[in-house]
């Protein structure tokens, strides 16, 4: 079964990180982070949403640590939130799906 | 090289108008063409964030019911609405900038203390509020947004004039998390505009020689009168045609929502319009 689901971070900023996540059997099919941050290069941003893909949604420690990893290893300008606000966007869709489910 | 002053716009044309903020960026990164300030203005518009999703963000029914245009910009930061009585100045610095360590921070601050310079002389005591806001008795009256390239520092942002807020409200979706945390509850509570605060007409040629005596002075830098060159010109050309007027850089990165469909039919009805 495919559904939809949708989170808000806020940083200590004051930016938002927004994500948007489908998923199919269990499985992350598509992750897209959006938000008024700022970053560059932007092709990055839609490469981290690639990297969470296939990934099962309940499996939020392999989640995190690929999000950590990813702002390791790539040379991205990241500022108005940190890697930590992608973590937490991302676990308040699980959350709201352990509770519509 | 002298910094150069660029009063050119084309209000109608929203596309246009940030095809040329490009152009005149690239131009400066690349080194054709000096460090440039310039003013600007569109009609009616939604500038949106190079990351933001414009189904979450814009209320896209709204927009076509009240004719508002819609287009993304090439730096982050939130969606801005645009009218006629709201100026946009934008400033492109070739690396390494006057800016300490070329940082976007910084870069914001010192922008946000040119516009606080150019207010306080037309009477309003603004402030800059990190990230990116200039605000006047907590109520925001500019926002900024930029970008840092290999060659470039870029910062733009929008001063709110007497732009039309009931219409912003309308077309707007800002998030509830966010105007919470601001202590608002509605658009209209925390923005504020320079007739407002001036509580007087001021004209936007006397609004733009302020803003510019807040950057000479912040930046101690004298700007000459230019236009655009061919080659500038010729890149907004190209990038008008190629990125700022196809729906796929206007719908943006979300491919993930549900109504994107709809919305994009939004989206073209918006801009056969224009």
């Amino acid at each position: 079964m495919d559904f939809y689901r949708h989170a808000v971070q806020r940083s200590s900023e004051g930016k938002t990180v927004r994500v948007c996540v489908v998923v199919s059997n269990g499985k992350i099919v598509n992750v897209i982070f959006t938000g008024d941050f700022f970053a560059e290069p932007p092709e990055l941003i839609h490469k981290l949403g690639e990297s969470l893909k296939g990934l099962s949604l309940q499996d939020l420690e392999e989640a995190g640590r690929r999000i950590e990893n990813f702002f390791k290893n790539e040379e991205i300008w990241l500022m108005g939130a940190s890697p930590e606000d992608f973590k937490i966007a991302l676990t308040k869709v699980v959350q709201q799906s352990s509770k519509t489910d | 090289m002298v910094w150069r002053l660029l009063d050119v716009e084309w209000p109608d044309k929203p596309y246009y108008n940030m095809a040329v903020e490009e152009a005149v960026a690239r131009a400066v990164g690349e080194g054709l063409s000096p460090n440039a300030l310039r003013f600007w203005r569109n009609d009616n518009t939604i500038v949106i964030g190079r990351y933001q999703c414009v189904s979450l963000e814009v209320l896209l029914p709204n927009c076509l019911e009240h004719g508002v245009k819609v287009v993304r910009r090439f730096t982050g930061g939130g969606a801005v609405y645009h009218d006629l009585e709201n100026l946009n100045y934008a400033i492109s610095f070739k690396r390494p900038s006057p800016i300490p360590s070329d940082d976007v921070s910084l870069g914001f601050r010192k922008v946000g203390e040119a516009i606080v310079l150019g207010l306080g002389m037309l009477g309003i005591k603004a402030e800059f509020v990190p990230v990116n806001d200039v605000q006047v008795g907590g109520k925001k009256i500019s926002g900024m947004a930029g970008m840092l390239a290999k060659n470039l520092l870029f910062i733009h942002g929008c001063l709110l004039v007497g732009s039309n807020i009931e219409v912003l409200s309308k077309v707007l979706n800002v998030p509830k998390e966010k105007l919470e945390a601001k202590g608002a509850k509605e658009v209209r509570a925390r923005v504020t505009t320079v007739i407002e605060e001036a509580k007087r007409q001021v004209s936007m040629d006397e609004i733009k020689l302020a803003l510019l005596r807040g950057f000479e002075k912040v930046f101690q830098e004298n700007f000459s009168p230019g236009k655009l060159t061919e080659w500038e010109e010729a890149e907004a050309e190209r990038l008008y045609r190629e990125k700022y007027t196809t729906l796929d850089w206007n719908l943006g990165p979300c491919t993930a929502c549900p109504g994107r469909d709809k919305d994009a039919e939004i989206l073209n009805l918006i801009a056969s319009r224009g």
